[in-house]
């Protein structure tokens, strides 16, 4: 694994809301670099643009200004299929709720991924989002529904479900917002150990300084702006 | 009011009526009616007793079943007993039936008659589809079960419609998961496509054994409902047709499962 690989950089990116007197602005001239393997922790008080952020960052909202470039590609200047496509190949999400389909097994949640995404046969997204939750510890969960699942349970399956496809990234919006610590602990073990074993780049936005002490580099966002970057590991 | 001829060559015969209620018949003055009228008539026995037909009186001499008319009920009898109740001459009749030696020609020989300007000409089929039609579209029974099942297909459209959207609907969040993992929108639609010829299908499938039932139900009180194949398949198509446009009303709602929903 190449460490000090710069897979991500984005330069003065920008984005504001509203028109007129009541536009406010998320993210102001934002610059940052992300590496290949690299667990990158987005801290800052409610309100502070984070989202906003690593949604500018992984494709989902487009910036006033500035640019993202992943891969050495310009993520905002492909067109909405295009940029799909990339989402699809490179990247994986965990958002705050579990966003589990009711209906839909653990094993089934994953395998949709890969059956829609992947195009992969039946059979081998079963075997492939059976593996990875085993993986995840869930190998005994994999034919229960959401509603029989614990709350780190869920955020598991969703784990598995952003990781399966093995993406270049993953960005996770508060993942452990909605778990105690011992649960939230665990999901950031997860995604640390993903950063190593697959070489993954993890973008986590959370406020809760609990995870710190996992993270490869730290950027704290104040009123849409990035006051500090902390490299906690040497790269 | 049905008089035919009461022997046992006539083509106009009521296959219900027997021999022995056809020689009943050949009295003046009586008729036949299906046993389910009786009440609707207030008689209690039906056999003997004497009923008002336009100011005449006549005499119900035997009972048919399978032949419950859905407006006034049916009155068969002779010929002879139809025409003074019909208030029409000795010389006058409603209609002639005639037979082909060779079936084959009764569309020439129908044509051929037509051309006579004072007389209408038809063969059995189109006689048949005619009183049909005449039957669906120009009186209020027939009207009204056709605005029942145009009115019962559009509730359920509405209903199915609704149901599907809020389904979708309340699939928002992890819909727009799998857009943002950069599934295709269309896949999703797919799927909610694929649900509503699901749930059109199990409609069917729970329509069928009902639709048999009441139909039994129908000719145990005297009507007889037919359910040919092309009716049933007919009935069918229609439902997928109203279950998958409801799937793409359900549509809709997907654009609503837009990523950036998800971030807070």
């Amino acid at each position: 694994m190449n460490g000090s690989e710069t897979t991500l950089r984005a330069r003065n990116v920008s984005r504001s809301f509203g028109t007129g007197a009541t536009r406010t602005t998320a993210v102001a001239g934002v610059s940052l670099e992300l590496r290949r393997g690299q667990f990158a922790l987005l801290m800052g008080p409610s309100g502070s643009g984070k989202s906003t952020l690593l949604a500018m960052l992984s494709g989902l909202l487009r910036p006033d200004e500035g640019h993202v470039e992943v891969f050495g590609q310009h993520l905002w200047s492909l067109s909405e299929v295009e940029r799909e496509r990339f989402r699809r190949k490179h990247f994986g999400f965990i958002f705050q709720g579990f966003n589990l389909f009711p209906a839909l097994t653990a094993s089934q949640q994953v395998e949709l991924v890969l059956r829609w995404g992947s195009a992969l046969g039946r059979h081998e997204s079963r075997r492939r989002a059976n593996q990875i939750l085993s993986r995840l510890g869930l190998a005994d969960r994999a034919d229960l529904r959401p509603a029989q699942l614990s709350g780190g349970e869920k955020q598991r399956v969703a784990i598995g479900r952003a990781l399966v496809k093995q993406p270049a990234f993953v960005f996770a919006d508060e993942p452990t917002s909605a778990l105690d610590w011992k649960h939230g602990a665990s999901v950031i073990e997860l995604l640390t150990q993903a950063t190593r074993e697959q070489g993954t780049t993890v973008l986590v936005v959370s406020h809760d300084p609990r995870i710190e002490p996992y993270a490869d580099q730290v950027f704290q966002l104040e009123d849409g702006r990035l006051t500090c970057k902390t490299a906690l590991t040497p790269t | 009011m049905i008089g035919c001829r009461l022997g046992d060559d006539s083509l106009g015969a009521i296959s219900e009526l027997t021999s022995e209620l056809r020689a009943k018949l050949t009295e003046p003055g009586t008729i036949v009616i299906d046993e389910s009228e009786l009440g609707r008539l207030g008689l209690t026995n039906g056999i003997d007793e004497t009923v008002e037909i336009g100011g005449q009186r006549v005499r119900i001499v035997g009972l048919v079943r399978g032949l419950k008319g859905i407006a006034a009920p049916y009155v068969f009898c002779s010929v002879r007993t139809a025409r003074p109740l019909l208030r029409m001459a000795e010389n006058q009749t409603t209609f002639l039936l005639a037979r082909c030696d060779n079936p084959k020609l009764a569309d020439a020989a129908a044509r051929r008659l037509k051309a006579y300007s004072d007389m209408s000409a038809y063969t059995a089929r189109e006689f048949s589809l005619r009183s049909r039609m005449h039957w669906l579209t120009k009186t209020k029974a027939g009207i009204a079960l056709g605005y029942t099942a145009l009115l019962g297909l559009l509730v359920g459209g509405v209903v199915t419609s609704q149901t599907l959207y809020a389904a979708t609907a309340a699939s928002l969040r992890e819909y727009a998961v799998l857009r943002a993992l950069g599934i295709p929108r269309w896949r999703m639609s797919a799927m909610v496509l694929a649900q509503s010829f699901w749930v059109g299908l199990a409609g069917n499938l729970l329509a069928v054994g009902p639709a048999f039932f009441f139909a039994w139900v129908a000719d145990v009180v005297g009507v007889k409902v037919m359910l040919p194949g092309w009716l049933l398949a007919a009935s069918l198509g229609i439902t997928m047709f109203m279950a998958m446009i409801s799937g793409l009303a359900a549509l809709r709602s997907l654009r609503l499962s837009e990523p950036a929903i998800l971030l807070r």
